[in-house]
């Protein structure tokens, strides 16, 4: 494997790991109403990348699967779609909060144990 | 303004028209959104390209959006598809090729440079028509199957009685099976209608009369070409068949009676055309009498010839639709 070569799977496997934890980076910041792009914004703000044509998707299809919930905010001169957790999603988010936890401890063990 | 505007008709031009507006206007508030909030001293021009940029291809967005990507011929079926593609386009050259050197031997003068013209726009007509329908039976299926395969996923749960049988001996299709069926389908068609079409003196008896050839026509070729769209109706159904075969490669429940439709609607077009009496010329067994010269009912034996092809051709079908019964079903069932 050449040099390019092992980068290109290096950034496959990053992504990969990182598209694993996009929801629940998503879910965490909506317990208050966020717009799109204010959600880029604060999500760049703590470290966490994510791009606005993966995002706005996406909101869109949790939004379908009922955990979270959306409304029109027309009163100020530009309207904006603001989600935030429904009471289905924050029942999940704990539950998946719990098991992140747990993940990250048995993943904390296996790559120390091999360190 | 533009810009943005095309960016969102390339993200939503292929939704449905409620999720349409619903996307447009979402998307068109959170573009608003990310030029407003970009502080740089750049031209609102220039604000706009970024925003998009970072938005990025308007097809992927689409395909987030959607939640699945959209295949003409997805990959569950898109090795089957080149296996058959190849076989019909061959059989089909193969078949043209045939067509056009019978037609060779009804030729007076053998202009090769015509020939070879008209060998080639065959050729590429007839591959074209090949590859064409082929890849229409595909989407079908893939359109049919796509939804299905959906569906499955939500609402069965999978459990270990899914699990296929092993398969059987008697209940396996040999790959060569439908291959060779496709193989011959697509020659004998593609011989008949070219023959139909460029040299349909052929379908006659000859007899040779004092140093004079005698032509006498089976059929009314006009009413044979009238029936043209029948016999590429049975051609695609007899491929439509072979490819369930290769797909399942043995003789399941579905399978099966897929299999026995197509034959029992194909034997009964076949049947339709064949007793159709305008279609047999109607001097043909007197002008015969008159070249055998003799006591021998000709008229008579010829239309029992006529007869027993009807009975030869239902025969031939049925027996292949309790064949299939038999391994399909019979067989299936003693094996569970």
């Amino acid at each position: 494997m050449n040099e390019e070569n092992i980068k290109l799977v290096y950034n496959n496997l990053l992504q990969e790991l990182r598209r694993g934890n996009i929801i629940l980076s998503v879910l965490s910041q909506l317990t208050e109403p966020q717009y799109g792009y204010s959600l880029v914004v604060l999500l760049e703000e703590k470290g966490i990348s994510i791009e606005p044509g993966t995002l706005y998707p996406l909101l869109r299809r949790l939004e379908k699967q009922e955990i979270l919930e959306s409304n029109w905010d027309t009163d100020t001169s530009k309207p904006r779609k603001y989600y935030r957790l429904s009471e289905n999603g924050k029942l999940i988010y704990k539950d998946l909060c719990v098991e992140w936890f747990k993940m990250v401890d048995s993943m904390d063990q296996i790559l120390k144990d091999k360190e | 303004m533009e810009l943005i505007n095309r960016y969102i008709y390339a993200v939503t031009k292929s939704f449905p028209k409620k999720q349409k507006l619903e996307i447009e206007e979402e998307l068109k508030a959170n573009i608003e959104d990310m030029i407003e909030q970009n502080s740089s001293n750049y031209s609102h021009e220039e604000k706009v390209k970024k925003a998009l940029l970072e938005l990025g291809n308007p097809e992927i967005v689409a395909d987030n959006y959607r939640g699945s990507k959209r295949f003409l011929i997805g990959p569950f079926y898109y090795e089957l598809y080149l296996m058959v593609l190849k076989i019909v386009v061959a059989a089909v050259v193969g078949g043209i090729s045939i067509a056009l050197f019978i037609k060779s031997f009804f030729t007076a003068n053998i202009d090769i440079a015509n020939i070879g013209l008209e060998y080639l726009t065959s050729i590429f007509s007839g591959a074209m028509q090949a590859f064409a329908w082929t890849t229409i039976v595909f989407i079908i299926i893939e359109r049919n199957n796509a939804k299905l395969r959906d569906e499955l996923k939500d609402k069965e749960s999978w459990d270990l009685t899914k699990l296929p049988l092993l398969p059987n001996k008697k209940t396996q299709i040999p790959i060569s099976e439908p291959i060779a069926a496709i193989i011959f389908t697509t020659i004998f068609f593609s011989v008949f209608l070219g023959i139909l079409y460029s040299a349909p003196e052929a379908f006659a008896v000859y007899f040779e009369k004092a140093g004079e050839m005698m032509r006498i026509p089976i059929f009314e070729i006009d009413v044979l070409k009238g029936y043209r769209s029948w016999f590429i109706a049975i051609f695609f159904l007899s491929i439509l068949k072979e490819i369930f075969s290769l797909y399942y490669r043995k003789w399941n429940l579905k399978n099966s009676l897929v299999s026995i439709f197509i034959i029992t609607i194909t034997a009964i077009l076949g049947v339709i055309i064949i007793t159709d009496n305008s279609l047999w010329n109607p001097n043909f067994p007197t002008e015969i009498l008159k070249q055998i010269q003799g006591s021998f009912d000709f008229p008579g034996f010829w239309l029992n010839i006529r007869n027993w092809i009807v009975a030869f051709f239902i025969i031939i079908n049925v027996g292949e639709i309790l064949s299939i019964l038999y391994k399909g079903i019979y067989l299936n069932r003693k094996l569970q």
